[in-house]
Protein backbone atom coordinates (compact mmCIF):
# COMPACT_ATOMS: atom_id res chain seq x y z
CA UNK A 1 0.00 0.00 0.00
CA UNK A 2 1.01 3.57 -1.08
CA UNK A 3 1.59 6.06 1.77
CA UNK A 4 0.71 9.27 0.79
CA UNK A 5 2.10 12.92 2.16
CA UNK A 6 -0.26 15.00 3.55
CA UNK A 7 -0.39 17.11 0.93
CA UNK A 8 -0.01 14.57 -1.60
CA UNK A 9 -3.56 12.90 -0.48
CA UNK A 10 -5.58 16.71 -0.38
CA UNK A 11 -4.18 16.80 -3.96
CA UNK A 12 -5.36 13.87 -5.07
CA UNK A 13 -8.72 14.39 -2.88
CA UNK A 14 -9.15 17.84 -4.49
CA UNK A 15 -8.46 16.50 -8.40
CA UNK A 16 -11.18 14.25 -7.53
CA UNK A 17 -13.82 16.89 -6.86
CA UNK A 18 -12.51 18.81 -10.10
CA UNK A 19 -13.01 15.15 -12.05
CA UNK A 20 -16.26 14.95 -10.68
CA UNK A 21 -14.72 11.72 -8.90
CA UNK A 22 -16.77 10.29 -6.40
CA UNK A 23 -15.55 7.13 -5.46
CA UNK A 24 -12.06 8.63 -5.61
CA UNK A 25 -12.91 11.06 -3.46
CA UNK A 26 -14.91 8.43 -1.03
CA UNK A 27 -11.86 6.28 -0.88
CA UNK A 28 -9.28 9.19 -0.53
CA UNK A 29 -11.68 10.60 2.68
CA UNK A 30 -11.49 7.54 4.23
CA UNK A 31 -7.84 7.20 3.88
CA UNK A 32 -7.54 10.71 5.28
CA UNK A 33 -9.34 9.12 8.33
CA UNK A 34 -7.83 6.10 8.17
CA UNK A 35 -4.04 7.71 8.60
CA UNK A 36 -5.48 10.13 11.09
CA UNK A 37 -4.82 12.78 9.23
CA UNK A 38 -5.81 16.49 10.18
CA UNK A 39 -9.53 16.60 9.44
CA UNK A 40 -10.12 19.77 9.56
CA UNK A 41 -7.64 20.82 6.77
CA UNK A 42 -8.93 17.99 4.89
CA UNK A 43 -12.30 19.68 5.00
CA UNK A 44 -10.73 22.98 4.40
CA UNK A 45 -8.54 21.94 1.34
CA UNK A 46 -12.09 20.16 0.14
CA UNK A 47 -13.88 23.96 0.26
CA UNK A 48 -10.59 26.19 -1.48
CA UNK A 49 -11.29 23.58 -3.85
CA UNK A 50 -14.86 23.99 -4.53
CA UNK A 51 -14.67 27.95 -4.50
CA UNK A 52 -12.07 27.48 -7.04
CA UNK A 53 -14.35 25.70 -9.15
CA UNK A 54 -16.91 27.84 -8.52
CA UNK A 55 -14.84 31.25 -9.67
CA UNK A 56 -14.06 28.98 -12.86
CA UNK A 57 -18.18 28.59 -13.40
CA UNK A 58 -18.32 32.91 -12.95
CA UNK A 59 -15.62 33.06 -15.52
CA UNK A 60 -17.29 30.64 -17.77
CA UNK A 61 -14.21 28.63 -17.69
CA UNK A 62 -17.23 25.79 -16.74
CA UNK A 63 -21.08 25.77 -16.54
CA UNK A 64 -23.40 24.57 -14.49
CA UNK A 65 -23.59 20.60 -14.88
CA UNK A 66 -19.35 20.79 -13.90
CA UNK A 67 -20.38 22.38 -10.99
CA UNK A 68 -23.13 20.40 -10.05
CA UNK A 69 -21.38 17.62 -10.17
CA UNK A 70 -18.31 18.91 -8.44
CA UNK A 71 -20.46 20.11 -5.60
CA UNK A 72 -21.77 16.27 -4.94
CA UNK A 73 -18.74 15.11 -4.55
CA UNK A 74 -17.21 17.72 -2.62
CA UNK A 75 -20.50 16.38 -0.48
CA UNK A 76 -19.69 12.87 -0.78
CA UNK A 77 -16.12 13.42 0.84
CA UNK A 78 -17.38 15.93 3.29
CA UNK A 79 -19.95 13.13 4.62
CA UNK A 80 -16.80 10.65 5.39
CA UNK A 81 -14.98 13.51 6.97
CA UNK A 82 -17.06 15.33 9.07
CA UNK A 83 -18.20 13.07 11.58
CA UNK A 84 -14.35 12.97 12.47
CA UNK A 85 -14.53 16.95 12.88
CA UNK A 86 -14.34 17.40 16.74
CA UNK A 87 -17.10 18.67 17.85
CA UNK A 88 -15.95 22.11 19.29
CA UNK A 89 -14.61 22.73 15.67
CA UNK A 90 -18.15 22.16 14.27
CA UNK A 91 -19.93 23.99 17.01
CA UNK A 92 -17.75 26.93 16.39
CA UNK A 93 -19.25 27.72 12.48
CA UNK A 94 -21.58 29.98 11.99
CA UNK A 95 -24.74 28.87 11.12
CA UNK A 96 -26.73 29.92 8.09
CA UNK A 97 -30.50 28.25 7.44
CA UNK A 98 -31.30 28.70 3.78
CA UNK A 99 -34.30 28.02 2.07
CA UNK A 100 -36.60 28.59 -0.90
CA UNK A 101 -39.24 30.87 0.07
CA UNK A 102 -43.07 29.53 0.51
CA UNK A 103 -45.32 29.59 -3.08
CA UNK A 104 -41.40 28.46 -4.97
CA UNK A 105 -40.30 24.68 -5.63
CA UNK A 106 -37.43 26.10 -7.81
CA UNK A 107 -34.04 24.75 -5.35
CA UNK A 108 -31.18 24.77 -7.99
CA UNK A 109 -30.11 28.83 -6.96
CA UNK A 110 -30.34 27.84 -3.42
CA UNK A 111 -28.83 24.39 -3.99
CA UNK A 112 -25.26 26.53 -5.02
CA UNK A 113 -25.31 28.80 -2.65
CA UNK A 114 -25.77 26.41 -0.08
CA UNK A 115 -22.35 24.34 -1.52
CA UNK A 116 -20.43 27.97 -1.71
CA UNK A 117 -21.76 28.52 2.07
CA UNK A 118 -20.13 25.17 3.08
CA UNK A 119 -16.95 25.58 1.38
CA UNK A 120 -16.35 28.41 2.87
CA UNK A 121 -16.55 26.93 6.21
CA UNK A 122 -20.42 27.68 7.39
CA UNK A 123 -22.83 25.56 8.95
CA UNK A 124 -25.80 25.59 6.58
CA UNK A 125 -28.84 24.22 8.05
CA UNK A 126 -31.18 23.75 4.46
CA UNK A 127 -35.21 23.64 5.09
CA UNK A 128 -35.25 22.83 1.41
CA UNK A 129 -38.02 24.68 -0.62
CA UNK A 130 -41.71 25.91 -0.45
CA UNK A 131 -40.80 26.75 3.06
CA UNK A 132 -43.43 28.71 5.21
CA UNK A 133 -42.42 32.43 6.46
CA UNK A 134 -43.24 30.98 10.02
CA UNK A 135 -40.77 27.96 9.37
CA UNK A 136 -37.70 30.59 8.71
CA UNK A 137 -38.33 32.58 11.77
CA UNK A 138 -38.78 29.33 14.49
CA UNK A 139 -35.54 27.60 13.00
CA UNK A 140 -33.85 30.68 12.99
CA UNK A 141 -34.56 30.89 16.88
CA UNK A 142 -34.16 26.94 17.38
CA UNK A 143 -31.01 27.01 15.70
CA UNK A 144 -29.85 30.05 17.31
CA UNK A 145 -28.93 30.95 13.69
CA UNK A 146 -26.25 33.90 12.39
CA UNK A 147 -28.49 34.57 9.41
CA UNK A 148 -31.04 33.00 6.88
CA UNK A 149 -30.97 32.92 3.24
CA UNK A 150 -33.75 32.61 1.04
CA UNK A 151 -34.24 32.46 -2.80
CA UNK A 152 -36.95 32.56 -5.01
CA UNK A 153 -37.17 32.35 -8.95
CA UNK A 154 -40.92 33.69 -8.55
CA UNK A 155 -42.27 37.58 -8.45
CA UNK A 156 -44.97 36.00 -7.01
CA UNK A 157 -43.32 34.37 -4.19
CA UNK A 158 -41.18 37.86 -3.42
CA UNK A 159 -43.70 39.55 -1.04
CA UNK A 160 -42.81 36.28 1.38
CA UNK A 161 -39.42 36.85 1.57
CA UNK A 162 -40.95 40.69 3.21
CA UNK A 163 -42.86 39.19 5.60
CA UNK A 164 -39.44 36.80 6.78
CA UNK A 165 -37.72 40.32 7.20
CA UNK A 166 -40.23 41.86 8.76
CA UNK A 167 -41.44 39.34 11.62
CA UNK A 168 -37.40 39.01 12.16
CA UNK A 169 -37.76 42.39 12.84
CA UNK A 170 -40.64 42.51 14.94
CA UNK A 171 -39.69 39.88 16.96
CA UNK A 172 -36.02 41.71 17.88
CA UNK A 173 -33.59 39.00 15.90
CA UNK A 174 -32.85 40.62 13.21
CA UNK A 175 -30.27 43.28 12.64
CA UNK A 176 -28.49 40.83 15.05
CA UNK A 177 -29.50 37.80 12.57
CA UNK A 178 -28.13 39.05 9.31
CA UNK A 179 -31.02 38.15 6.24
CA UNK A 180 -30.14 37.20 2.68
CA UNK A 181 -32.35 37.71 -0.31
CA UNK A 182 -31.41 35.98 -3.65
CA UNK A 183 -32.87 34.36 -7.22
CA UNK A 184 -33.63 35.77 -10.43
CA UNK A 185 -36.21 38.36 -9.62
CA UNK A 186 -34.34 39.69 -6.67
CA UNK A 187 -32.68 43.04 -6.80
CA UNK A 188 -30.47 45.10 -4.41
CA UNK A 189 -33.11 47.58 -4.36
CA UNK A 190 -35.90 45.09 -3.04
CA UNK A 191 -32.80 43.82 -0.93
CA UNK A 192 -32.65 46.98 0.34
CA UNK A 193 -36.49 47.78 0.81
CA UNK A 194 -37.11 44.25 3.26
CA UNK A 195 -34.39 45.06 5.21
CA UNK A 196 -32.18 42.49 4.04
CA UNK A 197 -28.36 42.59 4.64
CA UNK A 198 -26.85 40.62 1.71
CA UNK A 199 -28.18 40.58 -2.19
CA UNK A 200 -25.43 39.76 -4.54
CA UNK A 201 -26.06 38.94 -8.20
CA UNK A 202 -24.02 35.77 -8.13
CA UNK A 203 -22.86 32.91 -5.18
CA UNK A 204 -19.33 33.54 -5.05
CA UNK A 205 -20.02 37.32 -4.11
CA UNK A 206 -22.86 36.14 -1.70
CA UNK A 207 -19.88 34.34 0.02
CA UNK A 208 -18.18 37.00 0.83
CA UNK A 209 -20.95 38.76 2.01
CA UNK A 210 -21.56 36.70 4.65
CA UNK A 211 -17.91 36.26 5.31
CA UNK A 212 -17.90 40.04 5.99
CA UNK A 213 -20.97 40.23 8.35
CA UNK A 214 -20.67 37.01 10.26
CA UNK A 215 -16.97 36.95 10.43
CA UNK B 1 -46.70 64.69 -36.10
CA UNK B 2 -46.18 60.92 -37.83
CA UNK B 3 -47.76 61.02 -40.99
CA UNK B 4 -48.86 56.86 -40.74
CA UNK B 5 -52.67 57.07 -40.05
CA UNK B 6 -53.18 55.17 -36.88
CA UNK B 7 -52.91 51.57 -37.44
CA UNK B 8 -54.67 48.38 -36.21
CA UNK B 9 -52.86 45.75 -34.08
CA UNK B 10 -52.70 43.25 -36.59
CA UNK B 11 -51.02 45.88 -39.13
CA UNK B 12 -48.70 47.51 -36.57
CA UNK B 13 -47.24 44.14 -35.70
CA UNK B 14 -46.95 42.57 -39.33
CA UNK B 15 -45.48 46.12 -40.52
CA UNK B 16 -42.74 46.04 -37.23
CA UNK B 17 -41.99 42.52 -38.45
CA UNK B 18 -41.02 42.89 -41.92
CA UNK B 19 -39.32 46.64 -40.52
CA UNK B 20 -42.03 49.14 -42.45
CA UNK B 21 -43.70 52.49 -41.02
CA UNK B 22 -45.75 51.78 -38.05
CA UNK B 23 -47.56 54.90 -36.37
CA UNK B 24 -46.11 53.40 -33.42
CA UNK B 25 -43.91 50.67 -31.63
CA UNK B 26 -46.25 47.57 -30.95
CA UNK B 27 -47.05 47.17 -27.16
CA UNK B 28 -47.13 43.71 -25.68
CA UNK B 29 -47.51 43.30 -21.90
CA UNK B 30 -46.67 39.64 -21.20
CA UNK B 31 -50.44 39.22 -18.97
CA UNK B 32 -51.15 35.78 -19.01
CA UNK B 33 -52.37 34.36 -15.59
CA UNK B 34 -52.76 37.80 -13.88
CA UNK B 35 -55.14 38.62 -16.80
CA UNK B 36 -57.31 36.22 -14.38
CA UNK B 37 -58.19 39.45 -12.33
CA UNK B 38 -60.24 41.18 -14.78
CA UNK B 39 -62.69 38.23 -15.05
CA UNK B 40 -62.94 37.81 -10.81
CA UNK B 41 -60.96 34.09 -11.31
CA UNK B 42 -58.81 32.27 -9.55
CA UNK B 43 -55.30 31.18 -11.00
CA UNK B 44 -56.49 27.93 -10.92
CA UNK B 45 -59.84 28.57 -13.14
CA UNK B 46 -57.55 30.41 -15.31
CA UNK B 47 -55.02 27.29 -15.21
CA UNK B 48 -57.93 24.41 -15.71
CA UNK B 49 -61.23 26.07 -17.38
CA UNK B 50 -60.96 27.41 -21.20
CA UNK B 51 -63.40 29.47 -21.28
CA UNK B 52 -61.89 31.34 -18.26
CA UNK B 53 -58.67 31.73 -19.85
CA UNK B 54 -59.96 32.71 -22.87
CA UNK B 55 -62.40 35.35 -21.30
CA UNK B 56 -59.69 36.93 -19.25
CA UNK B 57 -56.55 37.03 -22.06
CA UNK B 58 -59.67 38.59 -24.18
CA UNK B 59 -60.40 41.21 -21.24
CA UNK B 60 -56.46 42.04 -20.53
CA UNK B 61 -56.55 42.55 -24.59
CA UNK B 62 -59.03 45.16 -24.38
CA UNK B 63 -58.16 46.86 -21.21
CA UNK B 64 -54.78 46.99 -21.91
CA UNK B 65 -55.38 47.84 -25.39
CA UNK B 66 -52.33 45.40 -25.89
CA UNK B 67 -51.46 44.62 -29.67
CA UNK B 68 -50.58 40.78 -29.18
CA UNK B 69 -52.28 38.39 -26.54
CA UNK B 70 -49.82 36.37 -24.72
CA UNK B 71 -51.40 32.88 -24.60
CA UNK B 72 -49.65 31.02 -21.97
CA UNK B 73 -51.15 29.05 -19.02
CA UNK B 74 -47.56 27.98 -17.17
CA UNK B 75 -44.76 25.84 -17.82
CA UNK B 76 -46.00 22.56 -16.44
CA UNK B 77 -48.68 21.91 -19.52
CA UNK B 78 -46.67 19.46 -21.61
CA UNK B 79 -44.94 17.37 -18.24
CA UNK B 80 -48.46 17.50 -16.49
CA UNK B 81 -49.51 15.78 -19.27
CA UNK B 82 -46.45 13.33 -19.15
CA UNK B 83 -47.75 12.37 -15.44
CA UNK B 84 -45.60 14.92 -13.25
CA UNK B 85 -47.61 16.17 -10.36
CA UNK B 86 -48.43 19.30 -11.12
CA UNK B 87 -49.66 21.58 -7.43
CA UNK B 88 -52.50 24.37 -8.77
CA UNK B 89 -52.22 27.33 -6.22
CA UNK B 90 -55.50 28.65 -6.26
CA UNK B 91 -53.57 32.28 -6.59
CA UNK B 92 -50.38 31.49 -8.09
CA UNK B 93 -48.85 29.61 -11.27
CA UNK B 94 -49.27 26.14 -11.24
CA UNK B 95 -45.85 23.99 -10.79
CA UNK B 96 -44.38 20.96 -10.88
CA UNK B 97 -44.44 19.37 -7.39
CA UNK B 98 -43.24 15.62 -7.79
CA UNK B 99 -41.06 14.48 -10.51
CA UNK B 100 -41.77 11.78 -13.05
CA UNK B 101 -37.74 10.55 -13.77
CA UNK B 102 -36.01 9.48 -10.41
CA UNK B 103 -33.76 7.28 -11.78
CA UNK B 104 -31.67 6.98 -15.19
CA UNK B 105 -33.98 4.08 -16.19
CA UNK B 106 -36.64 6.17 -16.13
CA UNK B 107 -35.92 8.50 -18.71
CA UNK B 108 -35.19 5.24 -20.89
CA UNK B 109 -38.59 4.45 -19.44
CA UNK B 110 -40.40 7.40 -20.69
CA UNK B 111 -43.73 7.08 -23.13
CA UNK B 112 -45.80 9.42 -24.49
CA UNK B 113 -49.03 10.28 -23.19
CA UNK B 114 -52.35 10.47 -25.30
CA UNK B 115 -52.23 13.74 -26.87
CA UNK B 116 -53.90 16.00 -26.47
CA UNK B 117 -54.11 15.13 -22.57
CA UNK B 118 -56.03 16.94 -20.27
CA UNK B 119 -53.94 20.28 -19.89
CA UNK B 120 -52.79 20.55 -23.64
CA UNK B 121 -56.64 20.65 -24.40
CA UNK B 122 -56.99 23.07 -22.28
CA UNK B 123 -54.53 25.23 -23.75
CA UNK B 124 -55.09 24.09 -27.31
CA UNK B 125 -59.30 24.97 -26.66
CA UNK B 126 -58.24 28.40 -24.97
CA UNK B 127 -56.42 29.32 -28.15
CA UNK B 128 -59.32 28.27 -30.34
CA UNK B 129 -61.37 30.53 -28.31
CA UNK B 130 -59.43 33.27 -28.78
CA UNK B 131 -58.94 32.85 -32.52
CA UNK B 132 -62.79 32.50 -32.90
CA UNK B 133 -63.19 35.87 -31.51
CA UNK B 134 -60.30 37.73 -32.78
CA UNK B 135 -58.17 36.51 -35.49
CA UNK B 136 -57.01 38.28 -38.09
CA UNK B 137 -57.44 41.32 -35.35
CA UNK B 138 -55.43 41.00 -32.80
CA UNK B 139 -52.37 38.62 -33.31
CA UNK B 140 -51.60 36.33 -30.45
CA UNK B 141 -48.31 34.00 -29.55
CA UNK B 142 -49.46 30.47 -27.82
CA UNK B 143 -46.32 29.62 -25.45
CA UNK B 144 -45.41 26.08 -25.72
CA UNK B 145 -42.43 24.79 -23.71
CA UNK B 146 -39.18 23.61 -25.31
CA UNK B 147 -38.03 19.80 -25.17
CA UNK B 148 -35.35 21.01 -22.64
CA UNK B 149 -37.68 22.47 -20.25
CA UNK B 150 -40.36 20.02 -20.67
CA UNK B 151 -37.69 17.53 -19.29
CA UNK B 152 -36.53 19.62 -16.53
CA UNK B 153 -40.01 19.68 -15.28
CA UNK B 154 -40.25 15.79 -15.50
CA UNK B 155 -37.04 14.94 -14.25
CA UNK B 156 -35.73 18.21 -12.39
CA UNK B 157 -33.49 20.77 -13.19
CA UNK B 158 -30.13 19.42 -11.24
CA UNK B 159 -30.84 16.09 -12.25
CA UNK B 160 -31.06 16.48 -15.82
CA UNK B 161 -28.11 19.44 -16.07
CA UNK B 162 -25.61 16.77 -14.02
CA UNK B 163 -27.22 13.83 -16.25
CA UNK B 164 -26.15 15.61 -19.36
CA UNK B 165 -23.23 14.60 -18.09
CA UNK B 166 -23.33 11.46 -16.82
CA UNK B 167 -25.53 10.02 -18.77
CA UNK B 168 -26.22 11.72 -22.41
CA UNK B 169 -27.62 9.14 -24.03
CA UNK B 170 -30.16 8.32 -21.57
CA UNK B 171 -31.05 12.69 -21.64
CA UNK B 172 -31.17 12.09 -25.28
CA UNK B 173 -33.50 9.38 -25.35
CA UNK B 174 -35.95 11.51 -23.09
CA UNK B 175 -35.48 14.48 -25.70
CA UNK B 176 -36.21 12.52 -28.68
CA UNK B 177 -39.59 10.63 -26.57
CA UNK B 178 -40.99 14.41 -25.74
CA UNK B 179 -39.88 16.13 -29.08
CA UNK B 180 -42.00 13.74 -30.72
CA UNK B 181 -44.74 14.42 -28.27
CA UNK B 182 -44.22 17.94 -29.03
CA UNK B 183 -44.71 17.47 -32.20
CA UNK B 184 -48.07 15.22 -32.06
CA UNK B 185 -49.63 18.09 -29.83
CA UNK B 186 -48.88 21.08 -31.75
CA UNK B 187 -50.45 18.89 -34.70
CA UNK B 188 -53.59 19.61 -32.42
CA UNK B 189 -53.45 23.09 -32.75
CA UNK B 190 -56.16 24.60 -35.36
CA UNK B 191 -54.40 25.91 -38.36
CA UNK B 192 -52.69 29.61 -37.66
CA UNK B 193 -53.57 30.95 -40.63
CA UNK B 194 -50.72 33.14 -40.33
CA UNK B 195 -53.23 34.91 -37.02
CA UNK B 196 -50.49 34.23 -34.75
CA UNK B 197 -47.43 32.69 -33.38
CA UNK B 198 -46.29 29.56 -31.52
CA UNK B 199 -43.43 30.28 -29.00
CA UNK B 200 -41.59 27.99 -28.23
CA UNK B 201 -39.55 28.44 -24.60
CA UNK B 202 -35.71 27.54 -24.99
CA UNK B 203 -35.23 28.71 -21.47
CA UNK B 204 -32.13 26.31 -20.65
CA UNK B 205 -29.74 27.81 -24.23
CA UNK B 206 -28.23 29.49 -21.53
CA UNK B 207 -24.65 30.39 -21.32
CA UNK B 208 -24.87 30.69 -17.28
CA UNK B 209 -27.14 27.04 -17.34
CA UNK B 210 -24.42 25.20 -20.19
CA UNK B 211 -22.07 24.97 -23.41
CA UNK B 212 -22.57 26.11 -26.42
CA UNK B 213 -21.75 22.85 -27.26
CA UNK B 214 -23.69 20.81 -25.14
CA UNK B 215 -26.70 22.65 -26.06
CA UNK B 216 -26.06 21.61 -29.58
CA UNK B 217 -26.24 18.01 -28.34
CA UNK B 218 -29.31 18.59 -26.77
CA UNK B 219 -32.63 20.73 -27.86
CA UNK B 220 -30.67 22.05 -31.08
CA UNK B 221 -31.09 18.61 -32.29
CA UNK B 222 -34.36 18.75 -31.73
CA UNK B 223 -35.34 22.33 -32.93
CA UNK B 224 -35.52 21.43 -37.02
CA UNK B 225 -38.44 19.05 -36.47
CA UNK B 226 -40.31 21.27 -34.45
CA UNK B 227 -39.65 24.34 -36.22
CA UNK B 228 -41.23 22.82 -39.34
CA UNK B 229 -44.62 21.81 -37.85
CA UNK B 230 -44.98 25.33 -36.39
CA UNK B 231 -45.04 26.87 -39.72
CA UNK B 232 -46.60 23.97 -41.65
CA UNK B 233 -49.49 24.56 -39.05
CA UNK B 234 -49.20 28.07 -40.24
CA UNK B 235 -48.48 29.86 -37.55
CA UNK B 236 -45.27 32.32 -36.81
CA UNK B 237 -42.35 30.88 -35.38
CA UNK B 238 -41.10 32.47 -32.16
CA UNK B 239 -38.71 31.88 -29.24
CA UNK B 240 -38.86 33.08 -25.26
CA UNK B 241 -36.00 33.02 -23.61
CA UNK B 242 -35.97 35.31 -20.53
CA UNK B 243 -32.64 33.69 -19.34
CA UNK B 244 -29.39 35.78 -18.35
CA UNK B 245 -27.50 35.06 -21.31
CA UNK B 246 -29.52 33.11 -23.81
CA UNK B 247 -27.49 31.78 -26.95
CA UNK B 248 -28.41 34.48 -29.17
CA UNK B 249 -26.23 33.10 -31.97
CA UNK B 250 -27.76 29.65 -31.71
CA UNK B 251 -31.36 30.24 -31.28
CA UNK B 252 -31.93 33.77 -33.47
CA UNK B 253 -29.41 32.30 -36.20
CA UNK B 254 -29.01 29.43 -36.67
CA UNK B 255 -33.14 28.53 -35.79
CA UNK B 256 -33.88 31.21 -38.31
CA UNK B 257 -36.13 32.50 -35.99
CA UNK B 258 -38.26 35.60 -37.20
CA UNK B 259 -39.60 36.85 -33.46
CA UNK B 260 -37.60 36.73 -30.40
CA UNK B 261 -38.77 37.59 -26.54
CA UNK B 262 -35.93 38.17 -23.96
CA UNK B 263 -35.41 39.62 -21.10
CA UNK B 264 -32.56 42.02 -20.13
CA UNK B 265 -30.13 41.94 -16.76
CA UNK B 266 -28.33 44.97 -16.53
CA UNK B 267 -26.32 43.63 -13.68
CA UNK B 268 -25.63 40.51 -14.31
CA UNK B 269 -25.56 37.83 -17.49
CA UNK B 270 -24.77 38.89 -21.09
CA UNK B 271 -28.01 40.64 -21.73
CA UNK B 272 -27.00 43.65 -19.66
CA UNK B 273 -27.90 46.28 -22.85
CA UNK B 274 -31.16 46.66 -24.95
CA UNK B 275 -29.49 48.68 -27.88
CA UNK B 276 -26.39 46.52 -27.82
CA UNK B 277 -29.18 43.51 -28.77
CA UNK B 278 -31.03 45.81 -30.97
CA UNK B 279 -28.44 46.51 -32.95
CA UNK B 280 -26.34 43.16 -33.25
CA UNK B 281 -29.90 41.27 -34.09
CA UNK B 282 -32.41 43.30 -35.63
CA UNK B 283 -31.71 42.27 -38.86
CA UNK B 284 -31.70 39.04 -38.22
CA UNK B 285 -34.70 38.84 -36.08
CA UNK B 286 -37.33 40.98 -34.71
CA UNK B 287 -36.76 41.56 -30.79
CA UNK B 288 -39.41 41.79 -28.23
CA UNK B 289 -38.56 42.84 -25.42
CA UNK B 290 -38.00 43.48 -22.18
CA UNK B 291 -39.37 45.83 -19.47
CA UNK B 292 -38.32 44.70 -15.79
CA UNK B 293 -41.38 42.61 -14.49
CA UNK B 294 -40.37 43.74 -11.08
CA UNK B 295 -42.28 47.26 -11.98
CA UNK B 296 -45.40 45.42 -11.92
CA UNK B 297 -45.62 44.61 -8.65
CA UNK B 298 -43.43 47.07 -6.97
CA UNK B 299 -43.42 50.03 -9.08
CA UNK B 300 -45.49 53.44 -8.61
CA UNK B 301 -47.43 54.54 -11.80
CA UNK B 302 -44.85 57.27 -12.44
CA UNK B 303 -42.22 54.60 -12.03
CA UNK B 304 -43.87 52.90 -14.44
CA UNK B 305 -44.20 56.04 -16.50
CA UNK B 306 -40.63 56.99 -16.53
CA UNK B 307 -39.09 53.61 -17.29
CA UNK B 308 -41.40 52.97 -19.98
CA UNK B 309 -40.58 56.07 -22.01
CA UNK B 310 -36.39 55.81 -21.22
CA UNK B 311 -36.96 52.11 -22.48
CA UNK B 312 -38.61 53.52 -26.04
CA UNK B 313 -36.35 56.07 -26.27
CA UNK B 314 -33.30 53.57 -25.77
CA UNK B 315 -34.89 51.51 -28.01
CA UNK B 316 -35.59 54.12 -30.66
CA UNK B 317 -32.20 55.09 -30.67
CA UNK B 318 -30.52 52.07 -31.43
CA UNK B 319 -32.87 51.48 -34.21
CA UNK B 320 -32.02 54.14 -35.48
CA UNK B 321 -28.15 53.95 -35.10
CA UNK B 322 -28.46 50.32 -36.76
CA UNK B 323 -31.16 51.43 -39.72
CA UNK B 324 -34.14 50.20 -38.89
CA UNK B 325 -37.56 51.54 -38.62
CA UNK B 326 -40.01 49.89 -36.75
CA UNK B 327 -38.52 46.39 -36.08
CA UNK B 328 -38.99 46.01 -32.58
CA UNK B 329 -41.80 44.99 -30.23
CA UNK B 330 -42.45 46.63 -26.53
CA UNK B 331 -42.98 44.47 -24.26
CA UNK B 332 -41.88 42.86 -20.71
CA UNK B 333 -39.13 40.11 -20.06
CA UNK B 334 -41.10 37.40 -19.07
CA UNK B 335 -44.92 37.16 -17.70
CA UNK B 336 -45.95 39.90 -15.54
CA UNK B 337 -45.89 38.03 -11.87
CA UNK B 338 -49.70 36.77 -11.68
CA UNK B 339 -49.89 37.71 -7.74
CA UNK B 340 -52.56 39.27 -6.06
CA UNK B 341 -50.27 41.36 -5.47
CA UNK B 342 -49.04 42.64 -9.12
CA UNK B 343 -50.64 46.34 -9.92
CA UNK B 344 -52.87 46.47 -12.43
CA UNK B 345 -52.92 50.39 -12.95
CA UNK B 346 -49.32 49.59 -13.62
CA UNK B 347 -49.69 47.60 -16.63
CA UNK B 348 -52.22 50.15 -17.96
CA UNK B 349 -49.19 52.92 -17.03
CA UNK B 350 -47.01 51.11 -19.58
CA UNK B 351 -49.23 50.89 -22.85
CA UNK B 352 -51.14 54.48 -22.09
CA UNK B 353 -47.29 55.37 -22.22
CA UNK B 354 -46.61 53.62 -25.47
CA UNK B 355 -49.77 54.90 -26.57
CA UNK B 356 -48.91 58.37 -25.84
CA UNK B 357 -44.99 58.96 -26.33
CA UNK B 358 -44.98 56.32 -29.46
CA UNK B 359 -46.20 58.17 -32.36
CA UNK B 360 -43.49 60.88 -31.43
CA UNK B 361 -40.74 58.88 -30.94
CA UNK B 362 -41.86 57.02 -33.91
CA UNK B 363 -41.55 60.21 -36.06
CA UNK B 364 -38.20 60.94 -34.70
CA UNK B 365 -37.21 57.58 -36.05
CA UNK B 366 -38.24 57.85 -39.48
CA UNK B 367 -36.44 61.29 -40.18
CA UNK B 368 -33.41 60.13 -38.30
CA UNK B 369 -32.97 56.58 -39.65
CA UNK B 370 -30.32 56.36 -41.80
CA UNK B 371 -31.57 53.86 -43.99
Amino acid sequence: MVILSGDEIFEKLKKAVVDYDEKNAIETATKIVEQKMDILAAVKALGECMLEIAKKYENSEIFLPDLLLSSDTMYAALRVLEPHVKIAERDAKKKIIIGTIEGDVHDIGKNILKTMLTAAGFNVIDLGRDVPVEKFVSEVEKQGANAVAMSTLMTATMKNMERVASLLYEKGLAPRVKIAVGGAPVSGEFADDVGAHIYATNALEAVELFKRLLG
Amino acid sequence: MNNVGKMSHFERIFNAIVDEPVDRLPAFPMVCGLSRRLVGATHREYSTISKVAANSLLAAQKEFDMDVIPLLIDLSVIAGDFGAKVRFPEENTPMVEEFLIRSVDDYEKLEAPEIPGARMKHQIETTKLIMEKVAGQVPFSVLVEGPLLVLTQLAGVERVLKDVKREPKAVDTALKVITEAIVEYLDCYPDGGGAGAICMDYLWGNRTIMSDDDYRNLESKYEPIIRRKILEKGYMYSIHNCGESPMLDIQIREYQCPLYSLATYPDRGENRSISKIVKEYSDDTMIVGSLNTQLFTFGTLEVVKKATRNFMEEVAKALIESGHKSKFVISTGCEISPSTETKLENVRAMTETINKHGPKIQEKIKGESRI
